[in-house]
């Protein structure tokens, strides 16, 4: 699947910085209940869908609901790299749907977490390779800054 | 001149060969619209609606632009201007075939009824089914 997907330098870069140790937030990402608490492009989707299997070559699935919507658009990959509690890598691509044409397959790209310690507080990068175009590039922009203000949330709710 | 056309009559013609692409059309002619909003009625994954806003990009039908951190769509519809001109051509043969047939009916005699009420009464009958 990877060998065909274009190699195309198309990639995006979101960071915050969230006020909580750095175990914890990783622990955000990859404790299965916690994800549903979190999880989303926007703070009006919810997240019924968590599934970690945290260990390089063990899959993801993270789904998110928008308001009014029927079905959760699924993410999800194999773990790359998993380094507790500074980074993971993951391929990443979208489950097809009902309204998906039947010979659409979403291209397969490459999402890194890292966790920097802030003293104290964590700095998420996320860095996302690989988009076939600009507009897939953009749309998923969106969707991580609609997830780390999600991350942030929970750590501000929390605290 | 003629390649031109026939090139942007190809993409006209596939981007709207789609249900999904012909209702972003129909949502766009009531005014612009961010690609979430686009989505929302369809069961569709991200990069799948984003497939379908490529095919109407690339057939000049929709145009991209961003708004801050929003993507906003809006309706091109040049393209379909001279699909519907090419469509229209056609006009002529119909508009000619029509002719002929009033021709014909107002050429039946008036003893020779028999003919034209079959055939208003088959027409009647095929326009009651559902």
């Amino acid at each position: 699947m990877t060998q065909s997907t274009p190699q195309t330098g198309i990639s995006l870069k979101v960071t915050k910085t969230i006020k909580a140790p750095r175990e914890r937030v990783f622990a955000a990402w990859t404790q299965p209940e916690l994800p549903h608490q979190w999880w989303g492009a926007h703070e009006s989707f919810s997240a019924p869908i968590a599934e970690v299997d945290l260990k390089v070559g063990g899959k993801y699935r993270f789904g998110m609901l928008e308001p009014g919507k029927d079905a959760p658009y699924v993410s999800y990959g194999i773990y790359q790299e998993v380094v507790e509690p500074e980074k993971l890598v993951f391929t990443w691509a979208f489950e097809k749907m009902p309204g998906d044409d039947a010979d659409f397959t979403p291209a397969e790209t490459l999402v890194t977490v890292e966790f920097i310690d802030k003293d104290g507080a964590t700095e998420v990068v996320i860095t996302h390779e690989r988009f076939p175009d600009e507009h897939m590039r953009d749309e998923h922009q969106q969707g991580w800054d609609g997830c780390l203000e999600g991350l942030d949330r929970l750590f501000a709710s929390s605290n | 001149m003629v390649k031109y056309l026939t090139e942007t009559l190809d993409f006209t013609f596939a981007a709207l060969a789609d249900p999904t692409r012909r209702a972003i059309l129909e949502r766009l002619s009531f005014g612009d619209s961010s690609v979430t909003e686009l989505a929302a009625p369809f069961d569709v994954s991200p990069p799948a609606i984003s497939k379908q806003l490529r095919v109407l990009e690339r057939a000049g039908l929709l145009t991209q632009e961003k708004d801050g951190r929003i993507r906003r769509c809006r309706l091109e519809a040049q393209p379909m201007k001279e699909a519907v001109e090419w469509i229209a051509q056609y006009q002529k043969f119909w508009e000619d075939k029509l002719e002929s047939l009033a021709n014909f009916l107002e050429n039946i005699s008036p003893e020779d009824s028999t003919p034209k009420e079959h055939d208003s009464t088959e027409n009647d009958s095929e326009g009651r089914k559902p």
